[in-house]
Parts: C-alpha cells; structure tokens; sequence
C-alpha cells in the first residue's frame, strides 16, 4: 500500500482559497493536467464489494466534469452545492470524461 | 504506437525487442542497475529510463504523457499495480495492461486499478497444459472484458451428444457462437451445415451467462470440467 502514503499528502484537504491558474471546466483537454473550480451538482456512491467508488459531478458556467474517488463513500466537505477547486488529469472512461482521485480544495 | 514497458526483466526486454522491431517507439523503465543495462544492450533504438516505476516523475520521464500503451510486467504485483493504477490516474493512457504474477492477485486487476487487460501467466499456462491433456472437457483458453465473455475450446469425445450432428441443430444460446473448429490439423470456418465429429476442437466464443448451456450441449450433463 505504498501508494496510499504517497498519495496522501496530496489527499488533505486544504481551506485556504483561489490561485490564479484555473481552467473552465468546458475547455479542459483529455490527458493534460488542469486545475479547475465548480459547484459539486451532484453525488452518487457506487457500493462495491471490491471498491467503493464516490463519483462526483462538478459544473462552472462552462461545463460539467465527473470526479472518482476509489476506495471512498465520502470525502470529508465534498457536499451538494459546495465549491472546490480540484487539480488532476482528465482521462477517457467509459463513463465519460472523469478525473480519479484529485487534489482537491474546498473554497 | 508509443509503448511504455515497465520492468526490464526477461518477460519486458523481450517485449520491448519485439515491439521495437515490430516499428513501434519503445521506452522501457527499471530501477535495477543490472536490468537497465541487459535493456540497453538489445538495441540502441529502444530508450532505457532507470528510475522507479512506481514514481510519476518517472513515468513522466518515459513519456507516459504522450503514450498509447503502457505495460506493467515487474515481478512484483503490487508494483504492476501501482504502475497501472498512475498510468491510468495521472496520465491517461487509453491502454494499461498488468501482468499477475500471483494467481491470488488477478482479481485486484481491474479498471478500479486503472488495469484494462490483465495477463495471467500462470493461468494461461495451466489452460495449454489443460488443452493438451483433456477430451471431453470445456478448457477456458482467453477472458475478454474481466471474463464477462471467454474464448474456450472443448475436444469433442465419442460419448459427446453433439457427434454427428450440424451446428444449426445444436442450438447454442444466442450469446455465444463457434468461433472454429479444428480437425485433423485443419481449421474449419464453421456454417451452419458444418457436422462435428469426435475428436474435433471446437472454439466457442460465449458470454458467461451462457457457459452453462454450452458445456451442456458440447459434453454433456454430467461431466465434470
């Protein structure tokens, strides 16, 4: 489980706000990193007895996005309606566009 | 194709020379110093990165970021694991194969682990010997989306309720069909009138739902596999 404890500095959440480098979320590119900030629409669990999954759904005035978290039911301040800035690397799913595991900011 | 290989041992240098001399653009990771310089001296065109796989800054450095496949074939299974689940996380690669090397691991390699095709040698190798020992049997030659559909091969015996008899009239379930059927060291591309015969292999491509009723109708009820 080596990558649990590297990922888990970036994992924190962090209250501090705004930095100057974010992308609308309609014109982030598939497979470059980005930084973007959105309003979380909508939670959904996907219960598994392998991995649990939260998909999150986060939306600016440009577009939506969908963010996965593996292995979680929640992420502490991840609420309906919330806003975030969250960093990581879009990728294809078969779900559409999604980020997995992101570094994310509650604002 | 852009292809990343990580581990250098005797499965991913062999890769690498056959990729490479199949055109491909081959980039090839280990952190061992020995590994490395085996990788090196297959052949000048195939870029050796030294460096820990299970880093992003070393995937990065291999190109990850531009690649279409990316392999994770260490010996280590956890390592494969980590490999895959970067590649798919951090750079997007539309395609992460891992290679088990324990058995009791294959389950964890799944897209929840960012792993598209997983292969597993030792079960590979006990379907062939499988294969070459069993008439009458349904052996399972190849999994397709983590085993929602399999290529399996079975070698019809005497006692086969199928003997005889044209495909058509065997029934099979609709989610599932013959793929082909080998006699006498020949490949029959199988119709609808194609009659079986004992001793023929017959390929079945099918759903896992419909395994079952395969087995039923290419051995029998009461066969064990």
């Amino acid at each position: 489980m080596r990558l649990l404890r590297r990922r888990s500095g970036t994992e924190t959440a962090r209250a501090d706000t705004d930095d100057a480098t974010t992308t609308p979320i309609g014109s982030i590119v598939e497979r470059r990193q980005v930084t973007i900030t959105g309003q979380v629409l909508g939670i959904r669990i996907r219960p598994s007895d392998e991995l649990p999954t939260l998909v999150v759904r986060l939306g600016d005035d440009t577009g939506s996005v969908t963010l996965v978290w593996t292995g979680r039911r929640a992420v502490g301040g991840v609420t309906l309606g919330r806003r975030l800035s969250v960093d990581g690397t879009p990728v294809r799913s078969p779900d559409g566009v999604c980020i997995y595991n992101p570094t994310y900011r509650l604002l | 194709m852009k292809i990343v290989i990580a581990g250098a041992g005797s499965v991913g240098r062999y890769m690498a020379e056959q990729l490479h001399s199949s055109g491909h653009a081959v980039r090839i990771i280990d952190n061992d110093v020995e590994a490395v310089a085996r990788a090196r001296a297959i052949d000048p065109g195939i870029e050796v990165i030294n460096g820990d796989g299970c880093e992003v800054d070393t995937l990065a450095r291999a190109g990850c970021r531009d690649a279409d496949v990316v392999a994770a074939v260490t010996g280590d299974d956890e390592d494969n694991l980590v490999i895959s689940l970067l590649a798919k996380q951090e750079f997007g690669v539309p395609r992460v194969v891992g290679r088990v090397n324990n058995p009791k691991n294959e389950w964890m390699f799944t897209d929840m682990w960012g792993v598209d095709v997983s292969v597993s040698t030792p079960h590979l190798l006990t379907g062939l010997v499988e294969e070459a020992v069993s008439v009458g049997s349904f052996v399972r030659l190849l999994s397709l989306e983590h085993g929602r559909a399999r290529i399996a091969e079975v070698t019809l015996a005497p006692s086969s309720p199928a003997i005889g008899k044209t495909l058509t009239s065997l029934n099979f379930p609709r989610e599932s069909t013959v793929v082909a059927v080998l006699r006498d060291g020949h490949v029959i591309v199988p119709r609808g009138d194609t009659v079986v015969r004992a001793g023929d292999e017959v390929m079945m491509l099918s759903l896992a739902e419909a395994e079952a009723d395969v087995r039923r109708i290419l051995i029998g009820p009461e066969s064990a596999a």
